[in-house]
């Protein structure tokens, strides 16, 4: 079972948690969005390019129901859309495309083949100069253990 | 916006759907079911195979249609809002 902890410090020698790095930042992490393996087989067999992997932070958000992924992202791969979902806002509810994506997160060691992520405007959405990509919701946290340790600014989600 | 006329034809006949592929996942390509799949990735493949990479529904077919989302905090603009 894959483990990811992380753990904000204070910049300085001692490098004493950062309750207010972790509470600034949230539970993030890198992600590379990738093209499903499906359309990468089917451009691999016609001598297509496979797009390259669209890198940027991954933010643990137990408040979606569901995965997203910033559609600039989604449209760079070339993915195109194969369902919608009706989406809960202010304005009340509107339709989404939903698109297939793969997404790998290389420092966490896994990756997770999605049959539909719901595309979403994450321009604007920055950490540290990067750029968030995804937002991480609980389709995937209900088969994961997620431990926010606020006051010791870790977290530590197990797959 | 894309897909429209798949998800039209997917709710006009939704009920004939349900009687031969219930559970399953139908292919959508126009006006035109293109096949029924038992998993998701087995219609995304069939999708490529069929059209290549453009536009087209999958969709799970069910009675009770499950769900809509929700992700309040980029809604509502506080995904990292500051002082």
């Amino acid at each position: 079972m894959p483990i990811h902890n992380y753990q904000f410090r204070r910049p300085g020698p001692k490098g004493e948690p950062s309750p207010e790095g972790l509470s600034a930042a949230g539970p993030v992490f890198q992600v590379q969005v990738e093209v499903p393996q499906a359309l990468a087989a089917f451009l691999s067999e016609r001598g297509k390019e496979i797009p390259a992997p669209q890198s940027g932070w991954a933010l643990i958000d137990t408040g979606a129901t569901r995965t997203c992924v910033d559609k600039d992202v989604l449209a760079k791969l070339g993915v195109q859309p194969t369902g919608t979902i009706k989406t809960g806002t202010a304005a009340g509810q509107v339709e989404q495309l939903l698109y297939p994506a793969k997404l790998n997160f290389p420092v966490a060691g896994f990756q997770i083949e999605f049959g539909s992520v719901i595309a979403v405007d994450l321009r604007g959405q920055t950490i540290a100069g990067a750029n968030v990509v995804v937002l991480v919701g609980r389709d995937v946290l209900a088969r994961c253990l997620l431990v926010y340790n606020g006051s010791a600014g870790m977290f530590s989600l197990a797959m | 916006m894309p897909l429209e006329t798949e998800s039209r034809y997917y709710a006009e006949h939704k009920a004939e759907l349900l009687t031969s592929y219930e559970g399953q996942f139908v292919l959508v390509r126009g006006s035109e079911l293109a096949g029924a799949f038992t998993t998701e990735r087995e219609a995304y493949e069939a999708g490529l195979k069929l059209f290549g990479n453009e536009p087209f529904l999958i969709r799970r077919v069910q009675k009770q249609e499950s769900e809509s989302a929700h992700y309040p905090a980029l809604v509502l603009g506080v995904l990292h809002a500051h002082t």
